[in-house]
């Protein structure tokens, strides 16, 4: 770990060195990381957590995520220092499909689910895609990501719950007026990541629109790759997922939005 | 000489260290991760006769050194398992021992049959124990009558190994363990998970969708270590032992109560390379004790 420093209130990035993960990442994609540095001796957590990959640096071997203490595990990663050595497995999932013809493009992000997006949004300026980046958190002191975004491009719209900064509401909202607009020609792409009653407006307002989102979920996951079983999914309703379920960490994180059920 | 090696009947081990049952899919998924050839042996997730779906999300629930899950048996069935995955196993890995799980004893019984025209399997586990399933499951190892009954029903159709894997759910494992002996088992492994539940307390609902289900990892050795203690000094077969293993120090615990050869689960999730690592440990262990085998570690408790 190169360094570890709050980037808003409560929120956290994480720049490690790890050149093949690097190498070969994708957006949308997770690692996998054990969060105890002396798993011998500490067994809680006893697994190892899930992350999006948030940023990467190919030349120098670095990638970054972007991260909350809500338990055990997260709390662990707070008391890391630089040159700490973690034990990181990936990258893990299938990430986001970027699109072959100029689209116009939203990147839609809930809470930490705007931990995915800069590295997605890196990729489609390096195709010269444009797109519109709208960002939802709870307050001001929580957002991030914004100039980032910017920065790579993209338009940048702002909701807080509270109405600290941008529109008072949802970020729903301000995917409800992107949606309004004239669509260009060549056809629309909607990207989002956050919690799941987020998600499932996100794919009800794009199906209402004639669209399929990209989604990328957040459920438990016992091993990220796929010998568990712990991370199923309810495919939705009339897919034929073959009497099963989707594995969240094989065939996802992320799904179109009309093949996963939002329960 | 291999000091790991084992034999279990005319089977051969290169380590007495295997991956359990569940914890390791059907291999393809870690062979990225692991010189599957590393691992003494694969026990597959279970397989019934029909593909199962298991059980609705969530299934899966942390706590504090342990883990519950209710994945309520999902398989491939037996007949995508012999097409899909037995082939990539048969290629890549070393012996390979197939778990059975079935509702009914017919279910094992079309599961073996199936199974015994397909070359290159060691062995079965039955899964008399899972904990996760409305029909038959738990109740063929609670019972010393059903037990024999269902292993005996085994044993006829079969050359391979048998070897019925116990609930630590019951008042006296060993009487298990002798019933499948007297049955011709050739093992028995246990534990398979014990039964247990989470609540939380914000929304007063249940961890996991099935309510209760099966607890496993570190925080279930010692419930694991006074079973495999018990049954291996009421049979002569060999006890192949787990629960709760993550390093080399736990598994010798195991031998010095009578296993002959240890499972790792849980342990699996968080690194693939724990069965090899945890056989590279007991490898230097019995150099620095000056022992020649691990049979000569084998139920060396000292009372
Ligand atoms: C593919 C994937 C990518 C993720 N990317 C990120 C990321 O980039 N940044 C980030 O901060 N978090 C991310 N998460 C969520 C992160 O894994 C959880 O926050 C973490 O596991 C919590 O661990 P803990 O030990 O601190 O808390 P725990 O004690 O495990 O959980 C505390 C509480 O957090 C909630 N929780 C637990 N696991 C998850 C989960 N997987 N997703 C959402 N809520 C959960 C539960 O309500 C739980 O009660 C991702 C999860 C997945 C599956
Ligand atoms: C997620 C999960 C799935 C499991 N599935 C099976 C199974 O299909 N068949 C079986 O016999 N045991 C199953 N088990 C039980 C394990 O094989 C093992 O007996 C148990 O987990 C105890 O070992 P451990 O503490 O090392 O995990 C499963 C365990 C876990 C954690
Ligand atoms: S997290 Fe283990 S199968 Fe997906």
């Amino acid at each position: 770990m190169i360094a570890n420093h709050e980037v808003a209130r409560g929120i956290f990035l994480m720049r490690l060195h790890a050149p093949a993960i690097a190498a070969v990442v994708q957006p949308g994609q997770f690692v996998n990381i054990q969060t105890q540095t002396r798993p011998v001796e500490q067994l809680i957590p006893l697994l190892r957590r899930p992350f999006s990959v948030c940023q990467v640096d190919r030349q120098q071997g670095h990638f970054t995520i972007l991260w909350k203490a809500i338990g055990p595990g997260t709390r662990l990663l707070a008391s890391h220092r630089a040159g700490t050595v973690l034990s990181v497995l990936g990258p893990l999932g299938r990430g986001f499909r970027l699109p072959e013809h100029a689209s116009s493009i939203a990147l839609v992000a809930g809470g930490l689910g705007i931990a995915p997006m800069p590295m997605l949004a890196a990729a489609l300026q390096q195709r010269g895609f444009s797109f519109e980046a709208l960002i939802g958190c709870r307050t001001a002191a929580e957002l991030w990501g914004a100039e980032e975004l910017q920065r790579l491009g993209g338009r940048v719209a702002v909701a807080t719950d509270d109405g600290s900064a941008g529109h008072h509401g949802f970020v729903t909202a301000l995917l409800q007026h992107w949606l309004a607009q004239p669509a260009t020609a060549t056809g629309r792409q909607v990207y989002a990541c956050g919690p799941m009653a987020m998600l499932a407006a996100v794919a009800e307002r794009c199906r209402a629109a004639n669209l399929v989102a990209q989604v990328a979920v957040e459920t438990i996951m016992g091993c990220g790759f796929g010998i568990c079983m712990g991370c199923n999914l309810e495919p939705a309703q009339g897919v034929q997922q073959f009497g099963r379920y989707w594995l969240a960490c094989l065939d996802g994180p992320v799904f179109d939005s009309d093949r996963i059920r939002y329960s | 000489m291999n000091p790991l090696q084992i034999h279990i009947g005319r089977v051969e081990f290169a380590t007495p260290v295997f991956v359990a049952s569940g914890t390791f899919g059907y291999g393809q998924e870690a062979a990225e991760l692991v010189d599957l050839r590393t691992i003494g042996a694969i026990v597959t997730k279970s397989i019934g006769a029909t593909p199962r779906a298991g059980n609705p999300p969530p299934r899966l629930c942390e706590t504090p050194a342990g883990l519950l899950n209710s994945i309520g048996l999902q398989n491939v069935g037996v007949h995508s398992f012999v097409t899909e995955k037995l082939p990539f196993l048969r290629a890549h890995a070393g012996v390979i021992i197939v778990n059975v799980a079935g509702r009914t004893l017919e279910e094992y019984q079309e599961v073996v049959t199936v199974l015994e025209e397909q070359e290159g399997i060691a062995g079965y586990e039955l899964n008399f124990s899972c904990p996760n399933v409305k029909e038959g499951g738990l109740e063929f190892s609670q019972k010393p009558a059903v037990t024999a009954a269902a292993t005996a029903a085994i044993r006829r159709l079969t050359q391979r190994l048998v070897i019925p894997k116990l609930t630590p759910n019951v008042t006296r494992v060993s009487e298990i363990a002798q019933a499948a002996e007297a049955a011709g088992a050739d093992a028995v492994s246990l534990i398979n998970t014990v039964t247990g539940m989470a609540v939380d307390i914000e929304t007063w609902r249940p961890r996991l969708n099935t309510v209760v289900g099966g607890y496993s990892g570190p925080a279930i050795k010692p419930i694991a270590l006074a079973k495999v203690y018990e049954a291996a000094n009421a049979v002569r077969i060999p006890v192949i032992g787990m629960g709760g293993i993550r390093t080399w120090q736990d598994a010798v615990e195991f031998f010095l109560v009578g296993a002959t050869a240890v499972q790792i689960g849980t342990a699996n999730f968080v690194d693939p390379r724990s069965a090899v690592q945890v056989a590279e440990g007991l490898r230097a262990y019995l150099a620095a004790k000056g022992l020649g085998s691990i049979a000569a570690l084998r139920g060396r408790l000292q009372r």
